[in-house]
């Protein structure tokens, strides 16, 4: 057997208890912090299997799996070669175990509700989440990569800017959208009722901004004005717009698209007047 | 410069140990003198072909654990007996050659290029549009063998 699918199988084995684990723990600190009982499973679970030590034990069963199967699919990202590639696999490998695992432990149908509305949601957030890693490992290779080029003593790159310079503002951009898409849905459930402190205050008047002023900042330092940025910030803002409570207006997408660009100008401006220092 | 001579029994083949108070410029350009006089020609082989290869000539060193070639600035391919392990541990202390990935040694003088494709891909051109990846793993390595 290849030494990579033995590791692969032996980070499955570690990775059945620890989905086991989690799916037990989660509903208990759930509880505990929510002030209700402790319900493993869900109704729906619960009617189709007869009993709740039945549907407890089938959701064990499931999400043992699927901690397996997330084990299993490290192996991907360790691969050499295209790391687009490789984080598409497993996104794929791993988006394919979480649908079976919520369709066969009926997660979505929580209150009569359709299965899908809320799985696309997840699986939004999800893909987010692989989109940010991307981002961010990309903006961390080019720094290591124009580190050694200028040890070596090598040009820079060896084409000129591309159109709009999409290609060198591109992880920033993925990284400001990701962002904007994926504060507001995973905030949202923790915020309380009443005063939602969070996504009314925390994330319009704080997040948000300071997310436009860092991806504006870091492109301009880096390759100067960067033109696409102000509008894929306000593209990503638009969903926003679906939440009803608490609503926000179309002019916060614009304020925090003129933060991107006032940024952006800003840290094209400090990258020159560093060039010209040294 | 104080230069000592050390006995030590049963050494096998001759080595040399730079001491000094921190890594420097002059320290590394002396390493590499001094890595230069271990890295004699290599004998190389090609079907009935043989031929004693300068380091200098060579554009990289690549192969798996059984057979290694080197890759001349000529073109010309010649297998070695070295294999990769000895080849990195002859000629990479000195800065002259740099290891880039599991298969990969280049000679530093013959790169041209470095480039970061949107795929996460590492491309590095040498002399002759002679293209080559290198591995992220290897990222880190690089950059503490250069110095950053």
């Amino acid at each position: 057997m290849k030494p990579e699918i033995k590791k692969a199988l032996s980070r499955a084995c570690i990775g059945f208890p620890c989905g086991a684990g989690v799916v037990c723990l989660l509903p208990i600190l759930w509880g505990c912090a929510s002030g209700g009982g402790v319900c493993l499973t869900t109704g729906a679970l619960v009617l189709s299997k007869g009993t709740e030590a039945g549907a407890a034990l089938f959701q064990f069963l499931c999400v043992g799996t699927l901690g397996a199967a997330i084990g299993f699919s490290s192996i991907f990202l360790e691969r050499e070669g295209s790391f687009l590639w490789n984080s598409l696999w497993h996104f794929l490998f791993n988006i394919t175990a979480f649908t079976a695992t919520a369709w066969n432990c009926r997660w979505f149908e929580v209150r009569g509700d359709r299965f899908f509305p809320r799985y696309l949601g997840v699986t939004a957030v999800l893909a987010a989440f692989y989109l940010i890693v991307w981002a961010a490992r990309c903006i961390a290779w080019r720094s290591d990569v124009a580190a050694i080029r200028k040890k070596m003593g090598l040009a820079e790159a060896q084409s000129g800017p591309s159109p709009l310079k999409w290609r060198e503002s591109l992880p920033y951009l993925v990284l400001a959208a990701a962002l904007f898409l994926l504060l507001r849905p995973l905030l949202a459930p923790l915020d309380g009722p009443d005063v939602p402190v969070l996504t009314g205050l925390l994330l319009p008047w704080l997040c948000y901004p300071f997310t436009a002023a860092v991806a504006g900042f870091a492109a301009g330092r880096q390759y100067g004005p960067c033109p696409l940025l102000p509008p894929a910030v306000l593209t990503a803002f638009l969903p926003n717009l679906l939440f009803f409570s608490p609503a926000y207006d179309l002019s916060q997408g614009l304020a925090y698209a003129g933060i991107a660009l006032v940024f952006n100008l800003l840290g094209a401006l400090w990258g020159k007047l560093r060039q010209k220092q040294k | 410069m104080r230069v000592e001579f050390r006995p030590e029994p049963g050494c096998g083949e001759p080595y040399l140990v730079l001491v000094a108070e921190e890594r420097s410029g002059e320290t590394d350009a002396l390493m590499a003198k001094l890595s230069a006089l271990g890295t004699g020609p290599l004998p190389g082989r090609r079907g009935d072909e043989a031929r004693l290869l300068g380091p200098e000539e060579v554009l990289r060193f690549y192969g798996g654990t059984k057979e290694v070639f080197a890759h001349c600035a000529d073109g010309s391919e010649w297998q070695l007996r070295e294999r990769l392990y000895e080849l990195e541990e002859r000629f990479c202390p000195g800065g002259a050659f740099l290891r880039i990935s599991n298969s990969e040694i280049v000679n530093v003088k013959r790169v041209t290029g470095l480039d970061l494709s949107l795929a996460g891909t590492i491309r590095m051109t040498l002399d002759g549009e002679v293209v080559c990846y290198v591995s992220r793993r290897y990222v880190k390595k690089i950059k503490k063998a250069l110095g950053i």
